[in-house]
């Protein structure tokens, strides 16, 4: 009986450290896929701001959800042209804002837009990352 | 029996042993696995967070480069603002001619532009919506590819370099490039290349008597700089456009119809026939006194009109008979007009033709003004005697012939007895028609043409040397005026041409023969055009041209080719340097002023060129196998190149004036002539540094 209690707790003791070395790899694997999916949401948004119309865009002071529009695209306001299309996410974990400011020391037309991403993570909390993408006629 | 139970327990002992040790084995290698496994998702977090910092970075970065291509397109658009590539007024430009080595010296820094302050504050408001992103550099440099005389192709590498997160960062951002003159070789500096003219008279097409306003057909004047001749800069034509006018010998008839009509550009000469008030102001040679006389030559060139036919006292003058080529005047004129003369230098075998039309008049008081007489019959006149032109020795009779008589019927050796500084006899004044001290020849009227060649003084590059001769305070007038040019040059054939790269470097920038020279060869190399498109449809629907409602518009440095014919219907307004190609005919309505000194350059490589409107400013047309034609007085700002404009297109009228924003050959517009094309915002970035 003796045996098998200091087994058991042999066998307790043992697992305990490999659970613990699973829970942290698969939390890190999400942590990974966020990662990647923060990045293509990034380079997503950027790319196709990027070749949006600097004059329809329209400027705002403070941040702004990102909506879907009807068609199912995802609207920074304004003229229907000013739509994007990003990758699915979690709106648990993450949340997509934009600012639209207009850079003004450029001698031509532009906006600088601002995608803030808020990933709230349960060990370090909200975290916000901070994209901008500047668009003038080129 | 004990040993058998020994052996047993032994042998279970050794199984639990067995087992616990398989046990605690499997337990370890798991423990093992699972830990090897924690590593490597370890590293893939590791690796998954690096690209996200890394992605941050690259779009921070390319915001920096996107707010930095604006102002390096801004100095590309105007050619001014960095005085690394555009220099200040007097420097040679950096980029040309292109070589290699030179242009990879070249480094741009935030400081080098004009607006750097704009930059670092438009960095600075990038930075300010970043936390922990600071010390943000930007430097630029060209990394060459290909190069010729024509064009220089490779990448323009952009570094941004800054730190974000305690983290240096440097991208390198590349967009294609290519540099090109954007003002066409050679033909830019003329106000007017014709490789084939339509020669001899033909331009003479303006018939209209001394007092006509006009003719039926109307001239048009070129004016070869925006401003007048300044009186002693007698090398104005270094910076005036040329004129080339082929390998035929043309002449062209000077307007001898009276200064103050509307088309006469009659800029230095004053028939003197009509008039008898001369001031001493007015354009003339004057000789001294004639042996012991007060009589005195005047000469007074005067070009063509219908007079010399119709009037039998113009007629006497050139001798009693009827000279068909100085009848009609040109309907080109070469040198602006009476209120405006741009002298500079004509290439080609272009003559002109007018009259020496030679007057004696008494001169008693030496200033060079005719005295007053009166006839028998009380009439008060000036002293003012034609001296009519004698075609040949035999003619030359006197006391009979020549006559000198005024146009009122005074007759100077028949009417003068009594009158002060009046020999009794010509022969006193004349001691035989060719050949005596002095001779006739060289005081009666002539003809341009009575000259000889080796005098020089039928080209037209003769007239420069008069317009300036007595313009300066110093000097007076004489005719013919002293050569400026070299001798050969009366006329340049434009065989042995060359054209100095600017004032302010000794080479060439060619030197050859302008009649082999090819204005379309420049433009037959594919290697010079940003792009090229498959016809005018696709030209209006994806190029960079801005087609407004009443207008098209560029506003980046451009340099094209189309397939097939082009016809820009409305108005053109060139906001960067534009050169724009065609196949065959092209069409051109209008061309409006720049907003910023940039030309336009419209060429039709083996067609015609058409305008259709009024005005075009800052272009340069080339036809290099074709015409140019208008249909209605037209006046162009720029430059006209054509295989041939036809006289009766030149006799529609207008005006054409040489924009000095054209000349190749002065270090000032060199230097801003040079476009730089630049290709798509790649987003492909290399990292090049991460420590």
């Amino acid at each position: 009986m003796v045996e098998l209690l200091v087994a058991i707790a042999v066998l307790g003791g043992a697992l305990l450290p490999i659970w613990h070395l699973h829970y942290q790899s698969s939390r890190r694997v999400v942590i990974g896929e966020n990662q990647t999916l923060l990045k293509n949401l990034s380079f997503a948004f950027s790319t196709q701001v990027r070749r949006l119309d600097p004059n329809l865009l329209p400027i705002n002071r403070d941040f702004q959800p990102i909506t879907l529009n009807e068609t199912g695209l995802y609207h920074l306001g304004a003229s229907v042209l000013n739509t994007v299309t990003l990758p699915d996410w979690n709106p648990a974990t993450l949340s997509l804002k934009f600012q639209i400011r207009k850079l003004k020391a450029l001698p031509r037309e532009n906006r600088l837009v601002i995608l803030k991403i808020t990933w709230t993570r349960k060990d370090v909390g909200p975290t916000d990352f901070l994209i901008p993408t500047l668009v003038s006629h080129d | 029996m004990i040993t058998s139970r020994f052996a047993s327990k032994l042998l279970n002992d050794t199984r639990r042993g067995i087992a616990l040790f398989l046990v605690v084995g499997m337990v370890f290698i798991t423990f093992l696995l699972f830990f090897f496994m924690s590593l490597s998702t370890s590293q893939l977090n590791f690796t998954a967070h690096q690209h996200l910092e890394t992605e941050l970075a690259t779009q921070a970065g390319r915001a920096f480069a996107d707010a930095f291509w604006v102002f390096a397109k801004d100095v590309f658009q105007n050619r001014k603002g960095c005085e690394r590539i555009y220099p200040p007024t007097g420097t040679p430009s950096p980029l040309y001619p292109f070589r290699k080595n030179e242009l990879e010296k070249i480094e741009i820094r935030i400081t080098d532009f004009e607006k750097s302050a704009e930059i670092l504050k438009a960095f600075k408001e990038i930075e300010e919506q970043l936390p922990e992103l600071a010390r943000t550099t930007a430097t630029m440099h060209f990394k060459v590819r290909r190069f010729s005389d024509s064009f220089a192709h490779g990448d323009l590498c952009l570094n941004i370099a800054f730190t974000l997160k305690k983290i240096d960062y440097s991208f390198d951002y590349f967009r294609e490039f290519k540099l090109i003159r954007c003002l066409a070789p050679v033909v830019s500096k003329f106000s007017l290349f014709l490789s084939n003219t339509s020669g001899g008279s033909s331009y003479n097409r303006i018939l209209k008597s001394f007092q006509d306003e006009q003719g039926q057909e109307k001239p048009f004047v070129v004016f070869n700089s925006e401003n007048s001749f300044v009186a002693g800069s007698t090398d104005t034509w270094k910076k005036s456009g040329w004129i080339y006018l082929g390998g035929a010998p043309v002449t062209l008839n000077l307007d001898g119809t009276h200064p103050c009509r509307k088309e006469s550009d009659s800029f230095i000469f004053w028939p003197g026939l009509y008039s008898d008030s001369l001031s001493q102001a007015l354009p003339y040679a004057c000789s001294s006194y004639l042996s012991n006389s007060k009589l005195r030559v005047r000469f007074t060139p005067t070009g063509a009109m219908s007079d010399w036919q119709s009037s039998a006292l113009m007629k006497d003058v050139l001798g009693g008979v009827s000279l068909p080529f100085v009848v009609k005047s040109s309907v080109i004129r070469l040198f602006g007009n009476r209120d405006k003369m741009t002298p500079t230098k004509v290439f080609g075998k272009v003559l002109t033709s007018y009259v020496i039309y030679s007057t004696m008049i008494l001169d008693q008081n030496n200033d060079s003004v005719a005295d007053s007489i009166t006839s028998t019959q009380g009439i008060e006149q000036r002293a003012i005697f034609p001296l009519p032109r004698l075609g040949s020795p035999d003619l030359f009779k006197p006391p009979w012939f020549p006559r000198f008589v005024t146009s009122k019927g005074y007759d100077l050796f028949l009417d003068s007895a009594g009158v002060g500084g009046v020999p009794e006899k010509m022969s006193e004044l004349f001691a035989s028609y060719n050949g005596g001290n002095p001779d006739y020849v060289a005081y009666m009227s002539k003809l341009l043409r009575d000259f000889t060649p080796s005098s020089g003084i039928e080209s037209y590059n003769a007239l420069y040397d008069q317009i300036f001769e007595g313009s300066s305070e110093t000097t007076g007038k004489s005719f013919p005026a002293p050569h400026v040019f070299p001798q050969d040059e009366y006329p340049h054939d434009g065989r042995d041409f060359e054209m100095p790269l600017d004032y302010a470097r000794p080479e060439s920038q060619f030197k050859g023969d302008l009649q082999k020279f090819d204005p379309g060869s420049f433009f037959a190399d594919l290697n010079i055009y940003g792009r090229t498109y498959a016809d005018a449809d696709d030209f209006f629907a994806n190029s960079d041209i801005k087609v407004e409602t009443d207008h098209f518009i560029v506003n980046d440095p451009m340099v094209t080719k189309v397939s097939g014919a082009l016809t820009f219907a409305k108005p053109f307004m060139a906001n960067a340097p534009t050169i724009i190609v065609c196949d065959n005919d092209l069409t051109v309505a209008e061309v409006s002023k720049s907003t910023n000194d940039s030309k336009l350059t419209l060429v039709s490589l083996s067609g015609n060129i058409k305008i259709t409107g009024k005005r075009l400013d800052g272009v340069c047309l080339i036809a290099p196998k074709g015409e140019i034609i208008w249909q209605a007085p037209v006046e162009i700002s720029g430059s006209l190149c054509a295989g041939n404009i036809a006289p009766a297109t030149f006799g529609v009228g207008g005006t054409l004036t040489w924009d000095k924003g054209l000349d190749i050959s002065s270090i000032e517009t060199a230097a801003r002539s040079v476009a730089i094309l630049i290709g798509p915002n790649i987003t492909l970035v290399r990292k090049a540094v991460q420590p």
